[in-house]
């Protein structure tokens, strides 16, 4: 767990990526950290570097968790790319699973986004 | 008077949004057939003059309504134009003969669907924020839109002015598309009281 | 809870104490098992912790069976989804909730009652879930569940009438729009009219017609062709604006339009009665161009009469101007025939016996000539004619003339009476009786007369057995100078058929002949019973 990883998140609400940016930086102390307010930024910003972990916010102003998860699945084949929203509608989650794109529901909490991180750290 | 910072409105609209996205998963699931729901912007007013509804003062409007007390407290409610109530409750029970006016059972169902998205809104603030909220029953109102906030017998808001926060909810559903509002009426005591927690949670969060 | 009134001493009846009375939860359980709704209450563990009479009758499982039990372990096979979400946030968050029947068809698994059975395999529900804080500060789950069937019910009833209704509507409509394209379409102009006088234009013709841009007179005269009415001043139309006689159940009648042009018009009247009312309905037919085509009939037909009567006034004095100097021819050849005959050479005795031959049938056949030409000219006026005297006559004549052997002519049955000139249809019947003597074997030569009678004419027949007319000619022996046989084989001018089949048609009938060679002919006198109006007309 002592592996240094880069994170990148997107999310319109900067509420919600600062508080998903402290869940993690208080477990994983030294992961460094991106944030991202929409999937053009984001897709800019994968130009440049690579990341182990992609977390995405499904209701976005323009391009939407799921178009952005797909463009992003194709860059980095072996990252963990997941759509985070309160939307948990059977349709969506189908579509992220068939992306290949892990799937956490909204309201983020310190104890969902360990469990998830710490299970994909334990399976690579 | 209400000045909230950036950071307090985001998150305040965040737990919003996280509790609409809840409240449509659960109607999907209800009416089998997609429903997304999306609040695009919250402004907050202190006049209800000052409201979008307010430009049209004598349209009927159909409101679900609930009462909360906690922390802070004020009622939240659920409204739309009353054509589009019809609307919205006929497309999600996929109604065949639609009546002139809301039937009692489709006024019950569309308490049922205030119900959801006011108890997900409040749930979802009360549930990050942990501090539990008591809500009432919803009950339906159906009148004008100018005597939307009129209150029978006094008023919880009595002397105090009132804060709306307003939601601007859109529904997209197979067919259509249905815009309406969620109000959360409240005196400035409770807004203020709203901002406190907010901004404690993400002094202990954020730490 | 204990609330012990001030007044209470005073009160005749005592108000009761709970805690004094016996067990106030017991007490609560019996009060609530008289509920006409469904009581639930979950503990904070989502167990059972109270279910009511009313429960245990509709779900048929005893308050025994369910106690601290979770919902979902107690109705196994239903989902429950948005109840179980509702105790769960009710638990949780102490959020209270709404659940209908709309949203949530049957959403617990419970019997409607016997009544509904037929239509409902569930009972609709309307639910609502209550947060219950207790004393220790926590929270429990109740369920109120009310049964709507009937609602529902009546709400699909009514959705039904409502559909049902609108059906009706739209069909209704449809069915007036296409009446009233029919009315607007119809050629005619259809009026209606009350007997209070009103009369109303139904479709676009009649309001060109009667409307303010038409005849004003025409209403008028539609007022006076309506049966009497009391309490309607009616004034009488022009004369020259009916065409036709009241009283002959056609009526007609002459309308002006502001172009000028007249315009006849046939008119109908029927009539129906509503409201307690009569009504006429009126029709008015345009008929200029039947009219022209009347005016046209008639002009032919004085055309076509005017040209016959030429033509039997030429025949007539061609044959009368003919006959003079033929009879000088014919006496002075007779006169040569008797005088030098076998006094010249046998040659000029052949040669004189040809031109007798000639002018005696020049003879014949002008004679019969001023025969056809006179049925046209001098007919006389019709009377009844009893036919069986009439061939009485028929048969005395040829018994004089020698011409036929008795009993050759046989009647067979009564023959009818008919209209007709007398000594025309005893030409008529004497020269087919004769036809069928003469085209016979003069020794085993029989001709039958036999009358039948179809619902509108009699039929006359006359019958030979002589030997028959090939089909190709039957038509053609009734024209003028037909002869089929050379002059040696048979006597006859070819004038003989020609005059009998004007004879018939003068009557108004029709004369045939089936036959087949060898096989003798039947010759067919059709005459009707009633004369057409030409044939009346014609001989008055």
């Amino acid at each position: 767990m002592a592996q240094q990883r880069s994170v990148l998140l997107v999310d319109d609400s900067k509420f919600a990526r600062l508080l998903v940016k402290a869940f993690i930086s208080s477990n994983f102390s030294n992961w460094e950290i991106d944030e991202a307010e929409d999937g053009n930024k984001a897709l800019e910003m994968v130009e440049g570097k690579s990341y182990d972990y992609l977390l995405l916010d499904f209701n976005m102003p323009g391009m939407n968790g799921l178009e952005l998860g797909e463009q992003l699945r194709g860059r980095f084949p072996d990252a963990v790319i997941a759509l985070l929203t309160a939307n948990i509608q059977q349709e969506i989650q189908k579509k992220a699973a068939s992306l290949g794109l892990e799937f956490l529901a909204k309201p983020p909490t310190e104890e969902k986004i360990r469990d998830f991180i710490a299970a994909q750290e334990a399976a690579r | 008077m209400i000045d909230l910072s950036e950071l307090e409105h985001d998150t305040i609209s965040e737990l919003i949004n996280i509790g609409v996205g809840r409240a449509a998963s659960s109607l999907s699931e209800m009416v089998e057939q997609p429903v997304e729901l999306t609040v695009p912007r919250i402004t907050f007013v202190e006049r209800f003059s000052d409201t979008d509804l307010a430009s049209k003062p004598n349209e009927v409007v159909s409101a679900v309504s609930q009462t909360f007390d906690g922390p802070f407290k004020g009622e939240a409610m659920l409204v739309f134009p009353e054509e589009r109530s019809l609307e919205l409750v006929r497309s999600l029970l996929k109604v065949e003969v639609p009546l002139d006016t809301l039937t009692d059972l489709e006024q019950e169902a569309l308490m049922e669907v205030g119900n959801i998205i006011l108890n997900a809104c409040l749930g979802s603030i009360s549930n990050v924020l942990g501090e539990p909220i008591n809500c009432s029953m919803p009950s339906f109102r159906k009148r004008e839109s100018k005597s939307l906030l009129d209150v029978e017998g006094g008023g919880l808001n009595n002397g105090n002015k009132p804060v709306l926060m307003i939601l601007h909810v859109q529904f997209m559903l197979r067919q259509n598309d249905i815009d309406g509002y969620v109000l959360f009426v409240m005196d400035l005591d409770s807004i203020q009281m709203l901002r406190e927690l907010v901004r404690r949670f993400l002094a202990n969060s954020l730490g | 809870m204990k609330k012990p009134s001030p007044t209470s001493q005073q009160e005749p009846t005592q108000s009761i104490d709970l805690d004094r009375d016996g067990n106030a939860a017991e007490l609560f359980a019996a009060l609530l098992d008289t509920a006409d709704t469904g009581l639930v209450a979950l503990a904070p563990d989502r167990t059972i912790c109270h279910w009511n009479q009313w429960m245990q009758t509709r779900s048929g499982l005893s308050s025994q069976e369910v106690m601290g039990k979770a919902l979902h372990d107690v109705f196994p096979e239903t989902g429950m989804g948005r109840v179980s979400v509702a105790i769960e946030d009710c638990l949780k968050f102490g959020m209270p909730a709404v659940i209908s029947p709309s949203l949530n068809q049957g959403a617990l698994p419970l019997s409607p009652l016997p009544q509904f059975a037929a239509s409902f395999d569930r009972m609709e529900q309307s639910i609502r879930v209550h947060p219950i804080k207790t004393k220790n500060n926590g929270t429990l789950c109740s369920l109120i569940i009310r049964d709507v069937t009937l609602a529902v019910q009546r709400d699909r009833l009514l959705r039904k009438q409502a559909s049902e209704l609108a059906d009706l509507v739209t069909q209704s409509k449809r069915s007036e729009d296409r009446t009233k394209a029919i009315l607007q379409n119809t050629i005619d102009a259809i009026l209606v009219a009350s007997d209070d006088g009103t009369i109303e234009p139904l479709n676009s013709r009649a309001q060109e017609l009667c409307g303010p841009e038409g005849d004003p007179e025409l209403r008028n005269i539609i007022r006076f062709l309506l049966p009497d009415s009391d309490h309607i001043q009616i004034t009488a139309p022009p004369p020259d604006r009916l065409l036709t006689d009241l009283g002959t159940g056609v009526i007609e009648v002459l309308a002006f339009t502001k172009t000028g042009r007249t315009v006849p018009l046939e008119v109908a009247i029927s009539h129906f009665s509503a409201d307690q009312r009569y009504h006429y309905i009126i029709t008015l037919r345009d008929i200029s161009q039947r009219k022209r085509h009347e005016m046209e009939i008639q002009r032919t037909m004085a055309e076509l009469e005017r040209s016959n009567s030429e033509l039997e006034q030429f025949a007539y004095a061609a044959s009368h101007d003919l006959q003079e100097p033929l009879r000088m021819v014919s006496s002075y050849t007779q006169l040569i025939a008797r005088r030098y005959q076998g006094q010249l050479d046998d040659t000029a005795d052949e040669f004189i016996h040809y031109a007798v031959d000639g002018t005696q049938r020049m003879q014949r056949m002008i004679d019969d000539l001023l025969t056809l030409s006179r049925v046209g000219r001098h007919g006389k006026p019709f009377h009844p004619v009893p036919l069986d005297d009439l061939f009485d006559a028929i048969v005395v004549n040829f018994k004089r003339a020698g011409s036929a052997p008795e009993g050759n002519i046989v009647r067979e049955g009564h023959l009818p009476t008919v209209t007709g000139d007398a000594s025309q249809l005893l030409l008529l019947f004497q020269n087919l009786v004769s036809n069928g003597l003469k085209y016979s074997d003069p020794e085993n030569g029989r001709v039958r007369i036999f009358a039948a009678d179809t619902p509108g004419s009699y039929r006359i027949f006359v019958a030979d057995n002589g030997i028959g007319i090939d089909p190709q000619y039957h038509e053609t022996i009734f024209e003028i100078f037909k002869r089929l046989h050379g002059y040696g084989d048979y006597a006859g001018t070819g004038i003989g058929l020609a005059i009998c089949k004007k004879i018939t048609d003068r009557h108004g009938g029709i004369l045939s002949v089936t036959s087949a060679p060898g096989e003798g002919s039947t010759f067919c006198v059709e005459l009707p019973k009633e004369l057409p109006i030409v044939a009346a007309t014609e001989s008055m």
